[in-house]
């Protein structure tokens, strides 16, 4: 009997390092996958009650922004080490039984057109030979624990973009069925493409590092909705980044889902007029076209933000094959085309009925470029290329 | 005045721990050529040896390194000198560094070095002695990106110590219209990318090689009077040898305009 008693268990010990510098080097090492989860999961940090979070000059909460928002934000980085999300925040870390506390340090003066407070986060871009990322955010770190030292962190825009991966692609619409239209292949080119539209938050934080005279966007409210910017000037922004802006090409490659997904060789490249449904009249966009009183489905706002549906931003559920949002509905999209330049305007928007003729991958008309205050403003995503 | 910055960021330990930005290492270079992985190094007595370099990042994104030098006991203690530069420049005793760290008091060192880690042992009189060891981020797997997989990811991990120093030396970036990368007529590359360092990304112009030459900057291409737009080389699903005036369906213009060669460079008229 005494053998099948319950032991006590024993769990052998490291021992810390007694050097503090060594000790402070192995306490943030354990911590970066905490900073990372804070970093690329933000929106896990968000309080359950909203009106806990008390940094209103970095973050105001809107129901209709997606969790994805909060993810790779900078805005919430800073609000969480403010205190605006809990008081005394701390990432916690465990080492050897010995619990350590990290801490960022306002590092970064601050951005007079944000906020009065030191940054605790800031947007940096390489400007000689150095890390292949060529831009990023730095951050500075302590442990509570070990008083008098800090440690700089480089924090990349991980949450961004999405890989369009290397097949045979069709570009836009194909009216007649025995032409395989326009190919192209992207063989050997990694090409990767922004998730979402650049948003005004976005924006505002390129102004500000850019030191740019234009005023950036007061309203926190609006810093979740798309940029609204003159073509000139996405461009700038993109080229900013080492991206340009995203391609009417690009775009079908990136909703047009393929039949067969693992075989980038098809005999035949298709044209689906959906991301979701190769069919539209199986759609409720064709439903609706046929039938005058189809009543919106939740569901159909999810796939394509029509007329009637209540505006969304920072959304996931029209995510397509590859992992790109926003293809159908939505905004307006400029799409520069290489191909048929007058063809730059993705229509299919939020301020298009449901049964309009617009929603359909590939359709597309003309965008002079700048934002004409009586019409509804026209958005705009990056793509990067990276060398094999 | 630079005399004085230099001075300012001179010092002297004795006894402690690795310098805090080894924490950030990312590769091990310029190993000595001689000496052996931890065997005591006697010879030349007196003489100040270049042991290994340490590339790290700087505060400001950039590449720095430090030059790890030690002198061989001899008339004159053993010491050991570890001088920060740009990761461009050539390791210099006598140039003036970023930063330099001067380790006194020591009676001896062996080290060893490869690639991806490296180790000093020193050993300081009244015998006490330090292990410092410096290990660089596991290289990622060279096959390409994957589904769902961000830019970021993967160029490096997302998530990377940087050093405190910072780089203020003039910006080295390659200006928009710099060839960054760039091939022969006979489709040879003629050496290494350079266009990571383009301060506005880069772009191809299409040839009927298997990688066409680069050019920092951005181009509208296929519109007239520039490089045509690269259309790639399978997408016909066929084998073929692409050469500018033979076949040129590898690039396109845009509607109205007619593609013409200049050597094997593809542009729109």
């Amino acid at each position: 009997l005494l053998f099948f008693r319950a032991r006590p268990s024993f769990t052998r010990m490291k021992t810390l390092p007694v050097n503090q510098e060594k000790l402070f080097a192995q306490v943030i090492k354990a911590a970066l996958p905490e900073v990372r989860k804070l970093w690329e999961d933000g929106d896990d940090f968000l309080p359950p009650n909203k009106e806990d979070i008390h940094c209103p000059e970095e973050i105001v909460f809107r129901p209709e922004v997606g969790r994805s928002y909060y993810q790779c934000q900078p805005h919430l980085w800073q609000c969480y080490w403010q205190g605006g999300l809990k008081t005394n925040p701390s990432l916690e870390v465990k080492i050897s039984g010995e619990t350590f506390h990290i801490v960022a340090t306002a590092h970064a003066p601050a951005a007079p057109a944000l906020s009065e407070r030191a940054r605790f986060i800031e947007l940096t871009k390489r400007q000689g030979v150095g890390l292949n990322q060529s831009y990023g955010y730095v951050v500075e770190l302590e442990v509570k624990e070990i008083p008098g030292q800090s440690q700089t962190v480089f924090l990349g825009d991980s949450c961004r973009d999405t890989y369009l991966p290397q097949r045979i692609y069709g570009y836009g619409k194909v009216e007649d069925r025995k032409s395989e239209g326009f190919l192209w292949d992207n063989f050997n080119r990694h090409i990767f493409i922004d998730k979402f539209y650049v948003s005004n938050q976005q924006y505002n934080d390129y102004l500000i590092a850019t030191k740019s005279l234009i005023p950036i966007v007061k309203d926190r409210k609006l810093w979740p909705e798309p940029a609204a910017v003159s073509a000139e000037n996405q461009k700038a922004y993109c080229q900013f980044f080492g991206k340009r802006v995203l391609e009417a090409k690009l775009f079908d490659a990136a909703t047009m889902t393929p039949t067969d997904a693992k075989n980038p060789f098809p005999e035949r490249v298709i044209r689906p007029a959906t991301p979701w449904q190769r069919d539209l009249s199986k759609t409720f966009l064709g439903m609706s076209r046929i039938n005058p009183d189809y009543q919106l489905s939740p569901l159909d706002c999810q796939l394509a933000q029509v007329k009637g549906c209540a505006p969304k931003f920072f959304t996931t559920d029209s995510a397509t094959w590859m992992g790109m949002n926003f293809a159908l509905g939505f905004f307006p999209e400029h799409l520069p085309n290489s191909i048929e330049p007058n063809k730059n305007l993705k229509v299919s928007s939020r301020f298009e009925v449901a049964s309009s003729p617009w929603h359909e991958l590939g359709r597309r008309s003309s965008w002079n470029g700048s934002q004409d205050a009586e019409k509804p403003m026209t958005a705009f995503r990056c793509s990067e290329e990276i060398i094999p | 005045m630079k005399f004085l910055f230099f001075l300012l960021f001179m010092s002297h330990w004795s006894l402690a721990a690795a310098p805090g930005q080894w924490a950030a290492a990312q590769a091990i270079t310029e190993r000595h050529e001689f000496y052996k992985d931890d065997e005591a190094m006697e010879k030349p007595k007196g003489s100040w040896e270049h042991l290994f370099s340490i590339r790290f990042p700087s505060r400001n994104l950039r590449n720095l390194k430090d030059c790890v030098y030690y002198r061989v006991p001899g008339i004159e203690k053993a010491e050991l000198r570890i001088r920060t530069f740009p990761d461009a420049t050539k390791c210099d005793l006598k140039a003036p560094a970023l930063k330099e760290i001067v380790v006194t008091d020591l009676k001896s060192m062996i080290f060893s070095a490869n690639d991806s880690e490296a180790k000093l042992h020193l050993r300081f009189s009244k015998n006490k002695s330090e292990t410092w060891t410096i290990e660089t981020p596991a290289k990622q797997a060279e096959s390409g990106p994957k589904l769902l997989q961000s830019s970021s990811d993967y160029k490096s991990a997302s998530v990377l110590l940087l050093s405190k120093t910072l780089d203020d030396s003039p910006a080295q970036l390659l200006k928009d219209g710099e060839a960054c990368f760039k091939v022969s007529e006979l489709c040879a590359p003629m050496g290494e990318s350079l266009c990571q360092h383009c301060a506005n990304g880069w772009y191809e112009i299409p040839t009927g090689c298997k990688t066409g030459p680069k050019f920092c900057g951005t181009v509208d291409c296929g519109t007239r009077n520039q490089p045509a737009c690269l259309r790639g080389k399978k997408y016909q699903r066929r084998d073929a040898e692409y050469e500018c005036r033979r076949d040129s369906s590898f690039a396109y213009c845009q509607k109205g305009l007619t593609l013409q060669c200049e050597g094997n460079m593809a542009y729109c008229r």
